[in-house]
């Protein structure tokens, strides 16, 4: 099977600006689309689609690009149970309570059936959207450190040391992701 | 070969085109008009009747005018709940069919009557057979409906080559004047019974879809729904100073001029703030005479137009956006001619909206265009749509697994491997849904299918199994045969296709006792809520009520002992107008809540 750098031209690196990733997409989305082709086949497409998807976020990126890179060991992320990193633990902690009472409070606001009834929950509404904020600006900022780091090893890639240093952001990268992830999505559901 | 034609088939009203000379051209009926009204009549004896001459009948004949067939499109029983002049059948949760002149039809067989309408119409206007189209359907339509919406052309005699989402369609109508732009859109698409909001981004020929979000189930025609309740209102009153039956209202040919009425006035206040909504001998001698202000309809809107707020936000979000990152909000659909809409996108967006495109041709101006793309009229655009549901499967536990998130470019593949739970499983069941709940079974289910397994040790077995969403956004699943490789479609059988005399059966057992049912249940939520509302009520006086004046405390104070009286009495009805009632006259306590919120203070 083709490499998906390879499918959009790009060079197999674990840093890649986010405006580059996605020109080549649709570049290569513009020549192969069905209707661009005229013949109706998917299969090219659904191929640079998902090599788009899997290059776009850092996390998925760095686990294709390390599996890739070691063949023979399989995708380490998958073989080896994911731990939170031991610095983390604590915001880890945190992140689950702030979840827990979101949703705890949601479970409340849902069963208002009146627009009083929401109205007598706004005070509370804004304080929690506040935390979420407050966290939420706190992961955005680990995250852009994270970012940092890349760009570092990318500037050794390939190296073992790169490898080693990867896997460990490859970790981080996807906690951050998914905590960042949930966390958006407490917000929306909070101000809507 | 056939030229392919691009058709709107919308709620209220339905439109088609064609390229000519590299631009998209709408086509007239015979009666001169671009617009066919989505309605068809059955008469008595001879053939249906379709479009502006079917409008004229509904008033007339309203069990045999069926209209706004798209609302239940696709859809099962007790999942659509606008009130029709037509009659509905089916036991909750099989398909919906609409009964007239004592006959079942599914909605994709009305809706394929007006498709195949416009399909001659536009056969007399090329002087060529027509076999091809590009049909639209809301972008929030999930496989069902669209699958229906595809059956009812079909059924009209055309190959579909292509279902578009509406919001794409009319963001391609618009950026093709802007090709050499990179620009950034929201298109606000508010129809007769739909809403989408979705997020592009125009990249020279590339039309890439961000984002979209949506509510099959809210339109203009919520809003005629809502006005026809106040001049029910008003015909109750003229009723009893006359002298006349109470109940009026509920008489399907009262209700139907009513309705004609409401959608005349609702249109005049777009551009007038006062009207006058007159039904001459509406009952017997007796006329009904009513001014409308603009502000009394808005009242009305409001919080049926605000839930397109929580939409607006969620693709927001869904496209990793601000409302600021935006170049264009752009409006479409009939119902964005009200100026409360309009206000409200600017409220919510921070940016005047762009009227620039006609809100009834857009989409199909843009559905002419795709059909153009395809035949290769129109060179260098491409449309990259996303699916709008997330996409799974049932896993033990009745949890939901995603396989394919909401937003995902289309044309898409994701595989899946399953395995045999124990020693010797021969099948495997396996649900498959749509929708953003954890929870499989808050979730729309699209069907089930079984896998078959060699027979092997626990794990031993496996199955892929590709699940691929093509460019109209309609599922497919394929399994690979592990030893050969060889892959085959999977047939789901469909909830909603269920046999016609299974159907029929079905009906038998349900269609009597469902009046009481609903009466009952109607008072349980009634009462549920009333129980909510009146401590909530005494709360909020107690928090802000210093603000009020003595007169906004009296009405308050009486509108409780009006939701507790009607308790005490049982009366369904009158509890929800209580209710309502409460609801009103509390709004500006809810709203120095929600400021109070606002400025930090606390409260509870």
């Amino acid at each position: 099977m083709e490499n998906y750098f390879e499918m959009l031209g790009l060079a197999s690196r674990p840093w890649m600006e986010p405006e580059d990733i996605k020109k080549a997409f649709l570049r290569a989305a513009a020549l192969c689309h069905p209707d661009a082709k005229r013949n109706g086949e998917n299969g090219q497409f659904t191929q640079i689609n998902l090599a788009y998807t899997t290059l776009r976020e850092p996390a998925a990126r760095l686990r294709y690009l390390l599996a890739h890179n070691r063949p023979e060991e399989g995708d380490p992320a998958a073989a080896s149970p994911e731990r939170i990193p031991a610095r983390w633990v604590d915001l880890f902690m945190e992140i689950a309570a702030q979840q827990q009472q979101v949703t705890s409070f949601l479970k409340k606001k849902e069963l208002a059936r009146s627009a009083l009834a929401v109205a007598l929950l706004s005070g509370e509404s804004a304080e929690m959207r506040r935390a979420c904020g407050v966290l939420a600006a706190r992961l955005d900022e680990m995250w852009a450190d994270c970012l940092e780091r890349l760009r570092e090893w990318d500037r050794a890639w390939p190296g073992d040391a790169a490898v080693a240093g990867l896997e460990v952001l490859q970790r981080e990268f996807n906690y951050l992701g998914r905590w960042r992830e949930q966390l958006r999505e407490a917000l929306v559901l909070l101000t809507v | 070969m056939s030229p392919i034609v691009g058709i709107d088939l919308g709620t209220t009203n339905s439109l088609i085109g064609v390229m000519e000379a590299g631009f998209p051209i709408l086509l007239a009926g015979s009666d001169g008009e671009r617009l066919t009204p989505s309605v068809v009549h059955f008469p008595a004896q001879g053939d249906p009747v379709v479009g502006h001459a079917a409008l004229r009948m509904r008033v007339l004949e309203p069990a045999a005018t069926v209209y706004s067939a798209k609302r239940f499109i696709g859809r099962r029983v007790g999942e659509e709940t606008a009130p029709t002049g037509f009659a509905l059948t089916g036991a909750e949760g099989t398909p919906v069919r609409f009964e007239v002149r004592g006959k079942p039809y599914p909605p994709e067989a009305i809706s394929a009557k007006v498709l195949a309408k416009l399909r001659a119409d536009a056969e007399r206007a090329l002087q060529c057979e027509v076999t091809r189209a590009v049909i639209t359907v809301p972008a929030y339509f999930n496989d069902a409906q669209r699958n229906a919406t595809k059956a009812a052309g079909e059924l009209a005699g055309f190959t579909v080559e292509r279902i578009v989402n509406e919001p794409t369609a009319a963001a391609l109508a618009y950026g093709l004047n802007h090709l050499r732009d990179h620009a950034r859109v929201a298109v606000f698409d508010l129809g007769g019974g739909t809403f989408d909001i979705s997020i592009l981004e125009l990249h020279g020929g590339v039309f890439q879809v961000l984002a979209t979000h949506g509510d099959t189930r809210l339109g203009g025609d919520d809003v005629d729904e809502a006005l026809v309740g106040l001049l029910s209102e008003k015909l109750e009153a003229l009723a009893q100073t006359h002298g006349h039956e109470p109940g009026q209202s509920s008489q399907p040919a009262l209700r139907a001029r009513l309705r004609e009425a409401a959608v005349d006035a609702k249109h005049r206040l777009s551009s007038e703030t006062v009207c006058s909504v007159e039904l001459p001998f509406l009952l017997g001698n007796d006329s009904l005479v009513y001014r409308l202000e603009r502000s009394e309809l808005e009242r009305l809107a409001r919080p049926i137009l605000e839930r397109t707020r929580a939409h607006c936000i969620r693709v927001l979000a869904d496209a990793r956006l601000s409302a600021a990152d935006l170049d264009e909000v752009i409006l479409v659909g009939g119902a964005t001619r009200m100026p409360l809409v309009r206000a409200m996108v600017e409220g919510i967006f921070g940016r005047t909206p762009n009227i620039s495109q006609n809100p009834d041709e857009a989409v199909a101006l843009g559905a002419t265009l795709q059909a153009g793309i395809l035949s290769g009229a129109v060179q260098n655009v491409v449309l990259l749509d996303v699916t709008p549901l997330s996409l799974g499967i049932e896993t033990c536990g009745g949890v939901m697994n995603v396989i394919i998130p909401r937003n995902s470019t289309i044309p898409i593949k994701a595989g899946e491997m399953f395995t045999n739970a124990v020693a010797g499983q021969r099948v495997m069941r396996i649900s498959v849904l749509q929708g953003e709940r954890e929870m499989a079974r808050d979730n729309w289910r699209l069907g089930e299918f079984e896998l078959e397994f060699e027979a092997a040790p626990k794990g031993k077995a496996r199955v892929g199994v590709q699940f691929e969403i093509d460019a109209n956004g309609i599922l497919q699943v394929l399994a690979r045969d592990t030893g050969t490789g060889s892959q085959k479609v999977v047939e789901m059988a469909s909830a909603v296709d269920v046999s016609d005399e299974a159907v029929e059966k079905m009906l038998e057992d349900s269609l009597e006792h469902a009046f009481e049912d609903v009466n009952a249940r109607v008072f349980t939520e009634a009462k549920l809520k009333a129980e909510e509302l009146l401590p909530a009520v005494r709360n909020a006086l107690a928090l802000v009520g210093d603000a009020l004046d003595e007169a906004e405390k009296a009405l308050i104070t009486q509108r409780v002992s009006e939701v507790e009286q009607a308790v005490r009495d049982g009366a369904s009805q009158a509890l929800q107008r209580a209710n309502r009632a409460l609801d009103d006259a509390t709004q500006r306590l809810a709203t120095l809540l929600v400021e109070r919120a606002m400025q930090g203070g606390k409260t509870g």
